[in-house]
């Protein structure tokens, strides 16, 4: 927590700093003391996406980036005259404080949009990539983080905005997903730093200029954003907002061609960033300039502040836009009408303005007349900072806010309703400024009771919308992943591995050195299944059902434990046991006939099941009289359907007669549970709980469980219970929400329960020779299989 | 008298800025209030599952109770209504005979049952898929499903509603009930 939350974020901001002076250096001139870290920022965009856009390179650019910074801070020491001003550390803090809040508060380093978004792995696979060997991706085995980064970094996908996270994470020795959301929380540090500037000419009290910087910053769908990884997103915002308060440097003639040097350096970010579609913002706020000066100092002026500018773009822009062809922003995904993304319908333009009181921007707001009503008192605001802002020329605020809008609205009318959702996103903290800096100069210059009311009541609207959806957060579960991280490190080499959870970031990120593939993720090979067909994306698997020969090319498995998993074939032994996930290996090298023929039994409630006898003896005779028949034993499980139990109602089923139900708030559900024999027993409840879930067995509590979202048909592990044979009571108590983030989200279902005895954690196996197969008729097994002459 | 006038002026300005806060205020507070769809929690007051004999009059009141529609069969004299709930929110009406009590476990009745169901219509989809049947388009766009192994019952499901419907008729004849329109809310 303390190298995640402390550590990172002030390194980062002394690399931004020694950037930002290095700038200064460059100009000759000091940046206005708000916009130094920010520019800085963009510096360390744009040098590490220059060093990495060749393969050779890349490992040069945390390096390069720190000595880029030292060396700013040395050619402008001393640093004489600069005194912190303590209203911009506290917007910045600020800001940092309602970003991190929702994972800080959790207790844990995690990150935020766990199932809900998967784009975080796919992020922390090009930092893993890029940081290393740019685009190239040669030498990568087939897996799924090879084909995530074959199917992006080839076509020029745009990965500057994930470069600082990659400098920082090797900077601290820190994985780079424990660092994405301190990541984007100092970003938003910065990204009010900046906005406290350009609201300056209107707001002249530093206070409610903080006040101002500190609501703009966290506009709702920019947060939204945020809480599932919109780490492009906050960048593209803060870059806007950057070349905004930059571009009026660039006209200013006295500065001659170094002047143009920070906007020059922020386009090129924005182009790192997201590619020749930064344009979109780009070309507005650059035209508006250009006209402004053409008017005020005629084309010879305009020319002499262009060119150089241009000549930085190009020299800057060309190797990051062109490293691996490049990335076309009309392509069909990014302006099909048909693209919703994890959207669940196209967002309303009015989301733009910032305020949206509901716990997931993606449905309509929870308090929709309040709602209304604040966009309108919003909206209002705005035009009248907009009229305010032109009697005050203060051109930098009117040129974020012009070309935030026309760029964003322009995405948003002509590409999909996926990355027009973005682009809304990015833009419009713009909007939200304006209205907060009007309400507040209207404040100071006409009614102070009346400013002050609509500044307070948008800024509660902003609060408010954040804090529910902090409440919904969907947070990772720290312990599982870092499980899986300790596995990536302990296992690197020994691949390729099969994961049958749909975990991407495991997959795609953790166990990259283990050449890993997602059984129903995106992979190079195909996964078949004994009775046809593949998983569907997101779909679990038990090793059971997949088509031997196909499994046995994988050395390692990686499964969660799972009372539905059997145990993997007999050639696979295990070598590693979490709380979450066991290691399965085979030997290194297996001949393709290891398994001769296999006969699964069970089903998804239990994986064991007692075989037909006829069954058992064709299988024994496919090997031949020397070859051996190995069976697991397995016993069975008990099973509880929470469809039959008594529970209060508004815990509903997800269908009628399913064994699961959706709680819509705290109570408890009661059930009766039959065990066959008497022992001890691992109790499993399938699906997702965000508060805390209690289980008893007959009135003793077994154990209890909080915040564990699960992919599809994986389960909550309460712990162990010593049972006699016959019914029990189990008791089901789910507590209320509270205040911490998270446990407002929606309900997940649960059910069924199942009972597993503990001797299935480590079923024996037996193996007998064909002419004694026979001898498991009858017989409770997992499966059946017959090995080849020898192998036994 | 000039400067006397500014601060009239002023003070007006003052007072109307003050009253259009309050009134700005107010209503922030008013919709705050009143406008909150609750979360995700689901307010169901506890129900008696007894079975036992309604008026059809009072049906529009179990609806308000429960905050959905009840479906049913219209009246059908002289055959009396019955209502059951369980504690999962399922709302079945049964229509006895005379003499037949309220409770009779026989299972020879038209019944029509409601139950809350958070995607009906992809819950019909993937039981159609499962049985190999197809769905049916019923009235007002309903979706329609018959189980060819169970045909005494029809289920149906309006898009974007979150009800499904069951109606059970011994005698064979509940998907016509259904196609016929006599389904509907209670209400």
């Amino acid at each position: 927590m303390f190298v995640a939350w402390v550590l990172f974020p002030l390194l980062l901001t002394a690399l931004c700093l020694g950037c930002g002076l290095l700038l200064e250096a460059l100009l000759g001139r000091r940046l206005p003391g708000p916009l130094l870290a920010p520019a800085g920022f963009l510096v360390l965009v744009v040098l590490a996406a220059v060093i990495t856009s060749r393969g050779e390179t890349a490992p040069l650019a945390t390096p390069a980036v720190v000595l880029a910074a030292l060396a700013g801070a040395a050619l402008t020491y001393p640093w004489r005259g600069r005194r912190p001003c303590g209203w911009v550390i506290a917007a910045a803090l600020g800001a940092f404080a309602v970003y991190a809040a929702p994972v800080v508060l959790s207790g844990d380093p995690t990150f935020t949009g766990y199932i809900k978004l998967d784009d975080t792995a796919t992020w922390a696979a090009f930092v893993d990539r890029v940081m290393e060997h740019g685009r190239d991706l040669s030498g990568l085995e087939p897996s799924s983080y090879e084909r995530t980064l074959d199917v992006n970094l080839p076509a020029g996908y745009p990965v500057g905005a994930f470069l600082p996270l990659g400098v920082g994470s090797r900077l601290t020795g820190t994985d780079v997903l424990w660092l994405v959301q301190p990541f984007m929380a100092t970003m938003a540090a910065l990204f009010a730093s900046c906005l406290y500037w350009l609201a300056r000419p209107l707001v002249e009290s530093r206070p409610l200029r903080a006040a101002v910087a500190f609501g703009a910053a966290q506009s709702a769908l920019l947060f939204g954003y945020v809480l599932w990884g919109g780490i492009k997103e906050l960048a593209v915002a803060l870059a806007i907002a950057m070349l905004a308060a930059t571009v009026p440097i660039a006209t200013k003639t006295e500065w001659g061609w170094r002047g143009t040097v920070p906007a020059a350096i922020v386009t090129t970010a924005l182009l790192a960033m997201v590619g020749s579609g930064g344009l979109v913002w780009a070309l507005p706020i650059l035209g508006l300039a250009a006209l402004a000066l053409w008017r005020s100092d005629g084309a010879r002026a305009l020319f002499a502040q262009a060119w150089p500018l241009a000549l930085v773009v190009v020299l800057l822009g060309i190797p990051t836009l062109f490293a691996a062809g490049v990335f076309s922003p009309t392509q069909g995904g990014l302006t099909s009408d048909a693209e919703l993304g994890n959207l669940i319908g196209p967002l309303s333009v009015l989301q733009y303005v910032g305020v949206w009181i509901g716990g997931d921007f993606r449905l309509d707001s929870s308090w929709s007349g309040l709602t209304d009503y604040l966009l309108v008192l919003t909206l209002l605001a705005a035009v009248a900072g907009a009229l305010l802002a032109w009697q005050r020329r203060a051109w930098e605020l009117l040129l974020y806010a012009a070309g935030a809008g026309v760029g964003s609205i322009a995405v948003f009318l002509y590409s999909s309703p996926w990355v027009g959702a973005k682009a809304l996103a990015s833009g419009s903290p713009s909007l939200l400024l304006l209205a907060l800096a009007g309400a507040a100069a209207f404040a100071v210059r006409y009614e102070r009771v009346l400013g002050t009311t609509v500044l307070s009541l948008v800024l509660a609207g902003v609060v408010w919308s954040n804090a529910l959806g902090y409440h919904d957060a969907s947070l990772a579960p720290y312990d599982q992943l870092r499980e899986l991280e300790s596995i990536g490190e302990e296992y690197a080499g020994e691949g390729p591995a099969l994961m049958t959870e749909y975990q991407p970031y495991g997959v795609r990120h953790f166990l990259r050195k283990l050449d890993a593939e997602g059984a129903s993720e995106l992979r190079y090979r195909p996964v078949p299944l004994v009775e046809g067909g593949e998983l569907e994306k997101g779909e679990w698997g038990d090793t059971d059902q997949i088509d031997p020969a196909t499994l046995l090319t994988y050395r390692t498995l990686v499964l969660r434990r799972n009372p539905a998993q059997s145990r993997p074939p007999s050639v696979y032994s295990r070598v590693d046991r979490g709380e979450y996930y066991e290691v399965w290996q085979r030997p290194a090298e297996l001949p393709s006939t290891a398994v001769l023929q296999r006969l699964p039994l069970g089903d998804f409630e239990d994986p064991g099941a007692v075989p037909d006898c006829g069954e058992v003896l064709d299988l024994a005779a496919v090997g031949g009289p020397e070859g051996t028949v190995v069976a697991a034993e397995r016993e069975p499980t008990a099973v509880g359907s929470l469809g039959e139990s008594e529970h209060p109602s508004n815990w509903l089923p997800t269908e009628a007669g399913s064994p699961d139900l959706i709680p819509h708030g705290p109570g408890t559900a009661s059930l009766s549970v039959e065990v066959a024999a008497p022992g001890r027993y691992d109790l499993y409840l399938q699906g997702s709980v965000r508060n805390r879930l209690a289980l008893l067995v007959d009135g003793v509590e077994v154990g209890a469980v909080r915040n564990q979202l699960n992919p599809s048909q994986q389960f909550l592990y309460f712990g162990r219970a010593s049972l006699e044979a016959g019914a029990h009571e189990v008791e089901l108590v789910l507590d209320d929400q509270t205040l911490a983030p998270g446990s407002g989200g929606p309900p997940e279902p649960i059910g069924p329960l199942v009972l597993s005895p503990a001797a299935n954690e480590d079923p024996p196996l037996r193996e007998l020779p064909p002419a004694r197969a026979g001898e498991l008729c009858g017989e409770h097994l997992d499966w059946v299989e017959v090995l080849p002459p020898g192998a036994g | 008298m000039r400067k006397s006038n500014r601060l009239n002026r002023e003070g007006q300005r003052r007072a109307i800025g003050i009253a259009v806060s309050a009134v700005l205020v107010l209503v922030a507070v008013v919709l705050a209030v009143s406008g909150g769809d609750g979360g995700d929690e689901v307010e169901v007051e506890a129900v008696d599952t007894t079975p036992r004999l309604v008026e059809p009059a009072d049906l529009g009141e179990l609806e308000e109770t429960l905050g959905h529609a009840v479906y049913w069969a219209g009246e059908r004299p002289p055959e009396q209504l019955e209502l059951a709930q369980d504690a999962s929110g399922n709302v079945f009406l049964r229509y006895l005979p005379p003499g037949v009590e309220a409770g009779d476990p026989g299972a020879e009745f038209l019944t029509v049952g409601t139950y809350p169901f958070a995607d009906p219509v992809a819950g019909l989809e993937s039981t159609a898929a499962e049985v190999g049947a197809n769905l049916q388009v019923g009235p007002d766009g309903a979706k329609v499903l018959v189980n060819p192994e169970a045909p005494d019952s029809a289920y149906l499901a309006y898009p974007g509603s979150e009800l499904q419907v069951e109606v059970y008729d011994p005698s064979g004849a509940a998907l016509e009930l259904v196609r016929s329109g006599q389904i509907g809310p209670a209400g």
